[in-house]
């Protein structure tokens, strides 16, 4: 479910490794990401964090059909995942001690943004399409999820990506305040010379 | 499909256009013959419409725009001057009626508001613009606060006329309601007034194909988007994540054909089944 990478000292890479569903985040996924992101804020060696997607997605946002309503997992369970959700993305990654960057293509939908407002420096592939999409399926984008997107974008931006469930690309992304910087190359080798370059500091 | 005011309580009126094609309805104000200027009568009739709405679900997506090359050059003075010699009253209820309407009936209504501006667009059409969801300008469309309707605007006490301005940025905002310079679409775009900007020729075929859009898509799903667009944004993070629990079991079960948990809550107790101070 995540890739993890200490490359060099004071380098940590966090990979999402679901390729197959595009990196959505499902319940081990996020039971995962709580305990890593724990494990990590309390190591003193590590100055930059580098999170980013595997398979040529950064993340298609929750996985529905495994957290919500047609999921088979037990109840337990199931509470346990959201717990765990809402702990890293309204706490815990907003007050990790490392600088973060993170690499994102392709899709970066509903749950990702939160990842991306908690972090310093969004690199983004000039491929990239973001996006609140919950409205086509019916749904209402999680209440985290808006006040995420509302602490980087315009309310304008915000009324129309929740209310549309229209993708954006990554200069309209970028314009609209959701990215730093839109590359035509790899943005997780972007994200890791900057990260390399701040922790040399 | 006709549309009827009188079915939503609201008086027609000769400078209020009101047209429903599809679950979209498009509120036209002011045209050519009046200057594109706003009357006090028409601003009321305007918020009759925007009251009457909440509750109709015929009506998916409410676009305002209006019949011809300007959005709005302002507040009509000649109107407000003989309105105001007459009845003094009745031009202070109508813009208190007015900023309230901007202010809590636009953003609180159950379907998203679609705004469309072309050509000039003065104070009070900017004042409209803050209660929609989404603003939709033409590249060149001319955007100015400009004193005099800023002054109209102000007859009403109880709350004077300082646009808030939520979506505009800080630094715009100041800028333009200190110097009462002209701003483009595009720079209203840029600055957050506005949502997008396009060239003229297309920008009527761009509002109908999003207001099309809206309409195809789940209207309690689009009610329940814009109740947290509006307030969670002052909420805890935790709070938030509470609210949004309370939605989604309240849109889950009204999707299924349950109705409101609330709703069947107080039903119950006032047929004496449930004694909610008894925790029962």
């Amino acid at each position: 479910m995540l890739r993890i990478e200490d490359p060099m000292t004071g380098l940590r890479l966090i990979g999402l490794d679901r390729a197959p569903k595009r990196n959505a985040i499902g319940v081990e996924l996020t039971m995962a990401l709580e305990k890593v992101l724990i494990e990590t804020s309390a190591r003193d060696d590590i100055h930059a964090l580098v999170i980013h997607g595997i398979g040529g997605h950064f993340c298609a946002g929750m996985d529905l059909k495994d957290f919500f309503d047609s999921s088979t997992r037990p109840q337990e369970l199931l509470k346990k995942a959201r717990a765990a959700t809402e702990h890293w993305r309204c706490h815990l990654l907003r007050k990790m001690p490392q600088i973060i960057f993170t690499a994102v293509e392709g899709y970066c939908l509903g749950g990702a943004l939160p990842i991306l407002q908690c972090s310093d420096v969004v690199i983004a592939h000039a491929n990239t399409q973001l996006g609140m999409p919950e409205i086509n399926f019916g749904f209402v984008p999680g209440g985290q999820i808006i006040k995420s997107v509302g602490q980087m974008a315009s309310q304008r931006a915000l009324s129309y990506l929740a209310l549309t469930g229209r993708l954006i690309d990554a200069t309209s992304a970028k314009q609209w305040g959701l990215l730093t910087e839109v590359v035509d190359h790899d943005p997780l080798q972007r994200a890791l010379d900057l990260a390399k370059q701040v922790i040399s500091l | 499909m006709t549309f009827s005011l009188t079915d939503i309580g609201a008086k027609s009126h000769p400078l209020v256009h009101v047209a429903l094609d599809h679950g979209v309805l498009t509120i036209g104000l002011g045209h050519e013959g009046a200057d594109f200027l706003w009357t006090v009568s028409m601003i009321d009739c305007f918020c009759d419409i925007v009251q009457g709405l909440s509750g109709n679900e015929s009506v998916r997506v409410l676009v305002i725009q209006s019949e011809g090359k300007d959005f709005c050059l302002g507040l009509d003075v000649q109107d407000f001057v003989l309105s105001s010699n007459s009845d003094r009253i009745r031009v202070y209820a109508a813009i208190e009626k007015f900023q309230q309407c901007c202010h809590r009936g636009l953003q609180l209504l159950n379907q998203p508001v679609i705004a469309q501006v072309q050509g000039n667009c003065h104070a009070t059409g900017i004042r409209l613009l803050e209660g929609c969801d989404i603003v939709l300008a033409d590249d060149h469309a001319q955007f100015v606060f400009d004193a005099k309707d800023c002054e109209l605007m102000s007859l009403s006490k109880s709350v004077m006329f300082e646009p808030q301005l939520q979506f505009m940025s800080k630094r715009a905002k100041t800028f333009y309601t200190f110097t009462h310079q002209i701003f483009d679409g595009r720079e209203a775009a840029r600055t957050g007034l506005a949502t997008l900007s396009f060239p003229g020729h297309v920008l009527r075929q761009e509002t109908h194909s999003l207001a099309t859009l809206l309409s195809e898509k789940d209207r309690l799903a689009l009610q329940f988007t814009k109740e947290t667009l509006a307030h969670v944004g002052a909420m805890s993070w935790d709070a938030s994540v509470n609210f949004t629990a309370a939605k989604f079991a309240e849109l889950k079960s009204r999707q299924s054909g349950l109705g409101s948990m609330r709703g069947s809550a107080v039903a119950s107790f006032l047929a004496g089944q449930s004694k909610p101070g008894k925790g029962v």
